[in-house]
């Protein structure tokens, strides 16, 4: 019954300071790339109209700050969020090291009703950058793999780089999320649950 | 009939020149006025102030730096000291914002030379001041003043002030003291606009949309150099939470767009983040309007529970900013260190909040003994009294030094509403007369607990006036109590003694309270020290002489002393003099020329 109302997928994209998180949203929304980006303070968003395995979806792509001290800002932004991108710079290690705490922060913060199965999926970007890769494909897919299987794309903002098919992937992701959702809600409508899982069973991060 | 048109033609040429140099002679003009205020013995503050909401504020970088320097204190020809290394743990964040910023130099070297300039500045600050953390946006702040007055030495000292005053509450090590400041803005905007409050609130919005604008004083989303350097006119002439004001101000301009919206988060915050070209002197005069209508002070009494509570993590805001005002005027040509020097104690605070949860406290439970028919009013709260000479003890001051400053402090507080300065120490002697009385008694074991009500001492008092029994607490060692608990207890008493509910119910009960039982020491005494945090302190001030002297129960008035005495046929109190003790409490005391003995 929920299967042909307007669709709007809520995309979250995290990642350390610097890694390129501005720069892939302007790229697949825009197609543009600029050297002349600014530090983000606090969040931003764009949307983009695409289709989806022939469905026609709306896009709300959430850009964050960097800095660690924006994250409690998080539980405003990643409400009802329904992928999260984790995106790590490949030449610079920490920032691949960052993707465990970003990955729990999201879920503490937004705890979503099935953590063990929200949809993630981790960009390594700025590929075209060779000469100082220290973060390798295998490396990074057998993160992913232990982490329940996240999709990984090696990308580049700024040469666009497997940006479109990335996002294509995050658009199913967010789709299977919400029609997951719908169902739940479907059901919990003819039911009438009165006891909600609890949301916060696999997100303390204390 | 020749010599008028020759004066007509004379006339209009001279029109013709004011309006041709128009601007620089606004400009002349602005800078004499500068001038002027910062050429006395003593820097004429409030002048620069109110220049800085003139329109087009300072005007020119010659004027600004002047006025940016002067009305924080700081020569504007002084040199600064760098600190010799510039490592510390913000660098690398530091040059990743840097090396994002500046784009509005197109010539790629003289981009790189000032990023290096505004690194160093960054850098020093954060070297400098290893207690204070680096956020994104400061690098948006520290280049408006380098661009604008092109001097490093200026602009570090500049922001030396504002890392220890106007931004000190962004500088934390998380978001847990922005927060609260955010969140400012929407108490504002439920003041002023009722349907556009709970249309954001209907949209889930919360203050988060204004957090570049307020910890970067707007500098990070306005895009011309001018206008970020308008806004620092106003907001270095201002109080810190100034940003908060002009964050409400542009939010309420764009009322009738925004409820015009669909009502979701994402669509309103859109527009928020999005504003397109703003009148910035319509919007600085709203502000400051704002501002004056509900000063800062007042703001944070409207906050709700929660926030009031967090709002007093960031309460040396005041201090500070009083403090920096003081030195500003001093025209202070020493070294700019001086300021940095302010050490605001917390426990200092404190133990004044500590006061004020003690009197909030006993305030509710005697309003709710008062319509619950239950006399006698219980004794006020041990707990808090307890904790209250705690933190005297804290202070790790001598008694002498201690009571000096509590005098001091607590005069201040009966000075700001009390004009004479006289009567403020004198009611403010009084009021720790009592007080510490009370810890005397109490450390000797010789408090009486009055009505043996197990949960007497150790009431709480909740924020829906409700009282709770806490016995569990009751007898727990002073030792054992954690520092938290005691700032919860305090944060609990100044909210209670904040809001204008508490104020409501120590009025409707001061008259039945003081007359009806007797003029009961302790009930006097509570609502007489409510009514000083509620501002009425000549009433206070009253009250509490005839609560010390219930209390105490000998002669406390010595000759020549002033006192109120409280007359029966006219329901008032009349102010007068002791002119003899005559033992047995009674006085001869001199009423406005009357002579007439009282208890």
């Amino acid at each position: 019954m929920a299967t042909r109302k307007k669709v709007l997928l809520k995309v979250i994209i995290l990642g350390d300071s610097g890694v390129g998180k501005t720069s892939l949203m302007n790229q697949y929304v825009n197609r543009k790339f600029s050297n002349q980006y600014k530090a983000t303070i606090g969040a931003d968003f764009l949307t983009k109209e695409v289709t989806v395995d022939d469905r026609l979806v709306t896009m709300q792509i959430w850009d964050t700050a960097g800095q660690e001290r924006f994250q409690s800002l998080g539980v405003a932004f990643y409400r009802g969020a329904d992928c999260c991108v984790l995106v790590f710079d490949v030449t610079v290690p920490r920032s691949f090291e960052s993707l465990e705490a970003w990955r729990d922060e999201f879920l503490i913060q937004a705890s979503p009703r099935d953590p063990e199965h929200f949809p993630f999926v981790v960009l390594g970007n700025k590929v075209d950058l060779k000469d100082n890769r220290a973060i390798t494909e295998n490396r990074a897919k057998s993160w992913c793999d232990e982490k329940g299987n996240i999709p990984y794309f090696e990308t580049s903002a700024k040469e666009a780089t497997k940006v479109e098919t990335a996002f294509l992937t995050i658009a199913r992701a967010a789709l299977q999320q919400e029609k997951d959702e719908d169902i739940y809600h479907d059901f919990k409508d003819a039911v009438n649950l009165d006891d909600v899982p609890d949301k916060k069973q696999d997100g303390c991060g204390c | 009939m020749c010599s008028h048109r020759h004066r007509h033609r004379l006339g209009h040429r001279q029109r013709q020149k004011v309006r041709r140099r128009g601007g620089s002679k606004q400009h002349k003009q602005r800078h004499q006025d500068v001038l002027a205020a910062v050429q006395g013995p003593h820097v004429d503050v409030e002048a620069l102030q109110r220049l800085a909401f003139e329109k087009g504020g300072f005007l020119t970088a010659t004027v600004r730096k002047v006025a940016w320097c002067r009305l924080l204190g700081v020569n504007p020809g002084a040199t600064a000291t760098f600190p010799d290394c510039l490592d510390n743990t913000y660098s690398k964040q530091i040059k990743l914002d840097v090396d994002r910023s500046l784009w509005q130099y197109t010539s790629d070297s003289e981009r790189e030379a000032m990023r290096q300039r505004l690194s160093k500045i960054i850098n020093a600050l954060m070297t400098k001041y290893p207690d204070l953390h680096y956020y994104q946006g400061l690098h948006d702040v520290v280049a408006v003043p380098l661009i604008e007055l092109d001097n490093d030495d200026a602009t570090f000292n500049i922001m030396c002030r504002l890392c220890r005053c106007h931004l000190k509450a962004f500088m934390g090590s998380d978001l847990s003291t922005v927060t609260p400041v955010m969140h400012l803005t929407l108490v504002l905007i439920q003041q002023r606009d009722i349907p556009l409050f709970r249309f954001l609130s209907n949209a889930q919005i919360g203050g988060e949309f204004t957090i570049s604008w307020v910890v970067t004083w707007f500098s990070h989303v306005l895009n011309h150099h001018q206008d970020r350097c308008r806004v620092f006119d106003a907001c270095l002439a201002s109080h810190p939470y100034f940003v908060v004001y002009l964050a409400a101000a542009i939010v309420l301009s764009q009322s009738e767009q925004l409820q015009a919206l669909e009502c979701d988060f994402a669509s309103v915050y859109q527009h928020l983040t999005k504003l397109g070209p703003l009148d910035w002197e319509a919007v600085l005069a709203d502000a400051k309007s704002l501002e004056d209508e509900i000063a800062p002070a007042r703001l944070l009494r409207l906050c709700d529970k929660a926030e009031f509570r967090r709002m007093l993590r960031t309460s040396d805001v005041d201090a500070r900013y009083r403090a920096l005002l003081a030195e500003a005027r001093t025209r202070n040509t020493a070294a700019v260190d001086t300021f940095d020097d302010i050490r605001v104690s917390s426990g200092y605070y404190l133990s004044l909040r500590h006061l004020a949860a003690f009197t909030g406290a006993v305030t509710l439970i005697v309003a709710r003994q008062k319509t619950c028919q239950q006399p006698p009013p219980p004794p006020p709260p041990t707990r808090d009294l307890m904790r209250f000479q705690d933190v005297a003890r804290e202070l790790g001051e001598d008694e002498d030094t201690k009571r000096e400053r509590l005098v001091k402090t607590t005069t201040s507080c009966f000075q700001s509403t009390v004009k004479d300065a006289d009567t403020a120490e004198y009611c403010a002697a009084i009021a720790l007369e009592v007080l510490l009385e009370r810890i005397a008694l109490m450390l000797d074991g010789e408090e009486d607990v009055g009505d043996g009500d197990d949960a007497g001492d150790d009431r709480v008092v909740r924020d829906d006036g409700e009282v709770a029994g806490n016995e569990d607490q009751a007898h727990v060692p002073l030792e054992a109590r954690s520092t938290a608990e005691m700032i919860t207890a305090a944060e609990e008493g100044a909210y209670l003694l904040s809001s204008d509910r508490a104020e409501q119910l120590a009025q409707s009960v001061v008259e039945e309270t003081l007359l009806d039982a007797g003029f009961d020491a302790q009930a006097s005494f509570a609502v007489a020290t409510a009514f000083e945090a509620s501002s009425i302190v000549q009433q206070a001030a009253r009250l509490l002489v005839m609560a010390y002297a219930q209390h105490l129960r000998h002669p406390v008035f010595k000759q020549g002393q002033p006192c109120y005495v409280y007359q029966f046929e006219h329901e008032e109190y009349f102010p007068g003099h002791v002119m003899d003790v005559l033992g047995d409490d009674k006085y001869r005391v001199q009423l406005d020329g009357f002579h007439t003995v009282v208890r």
